[in-house]
């Protein structure tokens, strides 16, 4: 009797410690394989906004980042490059999240980014993609599935390799280096 | 000394910008998305808008705060949502509030959170498969011991009373014994 009681104990506070570690942030997304969310937001280039439904048909990079964000730097050039690679067949779209306009004006400039980049005004797209902090972008199909999620900065290799998948309509794995991702914790107002 | 090194600073970043426009101005791809953005004075629409409040009704204000207080703030330690001052937490906090004024349910906010971040994004585990154990391990765990204080109780009380050890044979037995057993001898 008692050592039942006691394997019963033992088993309970194993089964606690597996329950709080099935618990802990993963790098996988409950969003990939799901339909990406729809966005409407302005860009920074023009009086305009673009909305992720104008894109339907094409394959999508779709990175969120902000000029305080010191892995931003590391793959600005990167995705750049990319969009003068892979452009216009693959639609290239940045969204700045908790940025000030003139900083994030200021990063494109200073990056010679040309490709869709616009402001999450309202911090709902971020939330919207279960967003943990910047770097992080998803690649979304022709047909608005997500099919992969990078945290941290993307090299050209990475993005090579994403856009291959991502023309093939292959679902991705989850990969990056989260840490390298910086979080969206700094406190507000 | 300082200007020399601020010089430097400031030629190297001038040098960079001008790099990065000869860059975007010799880069003859298909502009179409973004006609105008490789021109650094054109990129200048999207504005620091703060975003509008959102108001509530006292019960739909009481529901908003529930729920964030059952929603992990997933850029802190251990905090909700509602204590946090993160911009994530903030955030999150904008959606809750955008959600109950459309009127969706305690429920489906919920769901929309665990969709997009997973079941962690939950404070208190939820009332289905394996989280019913982290409820009712407590529960089980208390009625345990007091099962095992019971039983042990028990049966300390119903233990026989200890034997009294045979108490020593007096001095005068011992005496009487001696005498007897002398006079037997003799």
């Amino acid at each position: 009797m008692k050592r039942l009681i006691v394997v019963l104990v033992l088993a309970g506070v194993v089964g606690m410690f597996a329950w709080a570690l099935s618990r802990e942030q993963t790098l996988a997304s409950p969003l990939v394989g799901r339909a990406a969310p729809d966005f409407t937001m302005p860009l920074y280039a023009a009086d305009s906004s673009i909305s992720l439904a104008r894109l339907r048909g094409k394959p999508v990079v779709l990175n969120f980042w902000a000029s305080w964000c010191l892995s931003c730097r590391e793959e600005a050039r990167v995705l750049e490059a990319g969009w003068q690679r892979y452009g216009p067949e693959v639609a290239f779209v940045g969204i700045a999240v908790n940025d000030e306009a003139d900083a994030a004006k200021q990063f494109i400039r200073r990056y010679g980014k040309t490709y869709h980049l616009g402001s999450d005004v309202d911090g709902s797209a971020a939330v919207d993609y279960g967003l943990y902090g910047v770097p992080e972008t998803f690649f979304i199909g022709r047909d608005g599935t997500i099919l992969s999620r990078h945290i941290g900065p993307l090299t050209a290799e990475d993005l090579d390799q994403r856009i291959a998948e991502l023309e093939a309509g292959v679902p991705g794995e989850t990969r990056g280096d989260p840490a390298s991702v910086q979080p969206l914790s700094i406190e507000g107002p | 000394m300082t200007r020399a090194v601020l010089a430097v600073f400031v030629a190297a970043a001038l040098a960079g910008s001008a790099m990065a426009q000869d860059v975007a101005e010799a880069q003859d791809v298909d502009m179409a998305p973004v006609a105008a953005q490789d021109a650094g004075e054109a990129v200048g629409a999207a504005q620091d808008v703060a975003p509008a409040p959102i108001s509530l009704t006292p019960e739909q204000e009481e529901l908003a705060a529930e729920i964030e207080s059952e929603l992990k703030c997933p850029v802190c330690r251990s905090q909700s949502v509602r204590t946090s001052r993160s911009f994530m937490a903030e955030d999150m906090s904008r959606q809750v509030r955008k959600m109950v004024a459309a009127g969706s349910s305690k429920e489906e906010i919920r769901e929309y959170f665990v969709a997009r971040y997973g079941d962690y994004i939950i404070l208190a585990p939820r009332k289905q498969g394996f989280g019913w154990t982290v409820w009712l391990l407590p529960f089980a765990l208390v009625l345990g011991g007091a099962a095992t204080i019971f039983a042990l109780t028990r049966r300390w009380k119903s233990r026989p009373p200890p034997i009294a050890p045979a108490a020593p044979p007096s001095q005068s037995t011992w005496m009487k014994r001696l005498e007897r057993e002398l006079k037997e001898t003799e």
